[in-house]
């Protein structure tokens, strides 16, 4: 049989290539060992690639992520938001003395919990 | 003792208790410390993330994924801020998976995410019918694992196309239903691009990734 001329071979084919471009599971949580699973099997990147790679820092002084604003093709978190998390800037985004209350009162507990999770480890 | 999860492709070589360093890190009451923790944590994840972003998401450019992966970390940072993270989990599960999440986001913003995972594995199904291909594709799907390692490789050869190439590829997801149909593949890369690609190249692209599976399914023994 000679697959390539074979429509029904072929019709095949394009349905598997379409499905290799679907997220599928993609509200499940990646688990680390997918992520391991990924890293292990992963190809290289490319000199182009690994450019890219060296973009991506954080810098808290300058926010380098503002740069990216210039590219509108992924939709950003709004500096204004950033700023807020990063307290550096006071906006209307910033929460009122009780929810920041709460926010410290909970991550006291967290800080608490990961205490004892090291003392255990 | 450091933790060497792969030496031969993309290295994310921390020591053994890294995450949970950084957990502690980023949590802290010092916002230099948190800063510095956020530092040490884009250098070691940045490279790793990149890759899967790319993987995942062939379809997007390298900038796409350079976006993607800043957004990562500032989500990240804005979790912690507002205690909104499992402590008691991964810290590499996480940040992972907020890429997947910021990766689909991406898709549904571009309208490219049109069926279901239900919906596309039907649409799959119906297309294999009683060919070679389904019976090749069929024992590659009895092992999990070669089924999702020719996936990620096909995902892998798309990612490097040339950006034509590339649009091709994501007009035949689009259009699954209407893979045959090339002139709503022209259609799509003009809607998405503004850019007229001559329906030529649209059938020459498609036959280089119908081509590229069937060398992928051959490699494996799966198919003669």
């Amino acid at each position: 049989m000679n697959l390539p001329e074979d429509p029904r071979e072929e019709k095949a084919l394009k349905a598997l290539v379409a499905a290799a471009l679907h997220p599928f599971d993609a509200d499940a949580e990646v688990s680390e060992e997918e992520v391991n699973m990924f890293l292990a099997t992963c190809r290289p990147l490319t000199p182009e690639e690994e450019s890219h790679v060296q973009r991506i820092s954080w810098n808290s002084q300058k926010l380098s992520v503002a740069a990216r604003t210039t590219r509108p093709s992924v939709p950003r978190i709004s500096t204004r938001t950033e700023f807020a998390a990063m307290h550096r800037e006071k906006t209307d985004a910033e929460p009122d003395p009780k929810t920041e209350a709460e926010l410290e009162r909970k991550r006291a507990e967290i800080r608490e919990r990961l205490r004892k999770r090291r003392e255990n480890r | 003792m450091g933790v060497s999860l792969n030496q031969m492709a993309i290295e994310l070589t921390v020591p053994e208790d890294f995450d949970l360093e950084c957990m502690c890190g980023l949590i802290e009451t010092d916002e230099n410390e948190r800063v510095k923790t956020m530092g040490k944590l884009v250098e070691a994840y940045r490279r790793p993330l990149f890759a899967f972003v790319r993987n995942k998401f062939p379809s997007y450019s390298a900038e796409d994924a350079e976006d993607i992966v800043q957004n990562v970390f500032i989500t990240l940072w804005q979790k912690v801020a507002g205690a909104d993270f499992d402590d008691n989990g991964s810290l590499r599960s996480l940040l992972f998976t907020i890429a997947l999440r910021q990766g689909v986001d991406e898709l549904r913003r571009r309208k490219a995410l049109k069926r279901s995972d239900d919906e596309m594995a039907e649409l799959v199904a119906k297309s294999l019918d009683d060919t070679a291909v389904a019976r090749a594709w069929k024992r590659a799907a009895e092992s999990k694992d070669q089924a999702s390692e020719i996936m990620s490789s096909f995902r892998d050869f798309v990612s490097c196309l040339p950006d034509q190439q590339k649009l091709v590829a994501e007009a035949m997801y689009v259009n699954a239903s209407d893979i045959d149909d090339n002139s709503a593949l022209v259609r799509h890369i003009r809607e998405r691009t503004g850019k007229v690609v001559t329906t030529m190249m649209v059938k020459g692209a498609k036959q280089a990734l119908i081509e590229k599976f069937r060398q992928l399914l051959k490699n494996k023994g799966l198919l003669v």
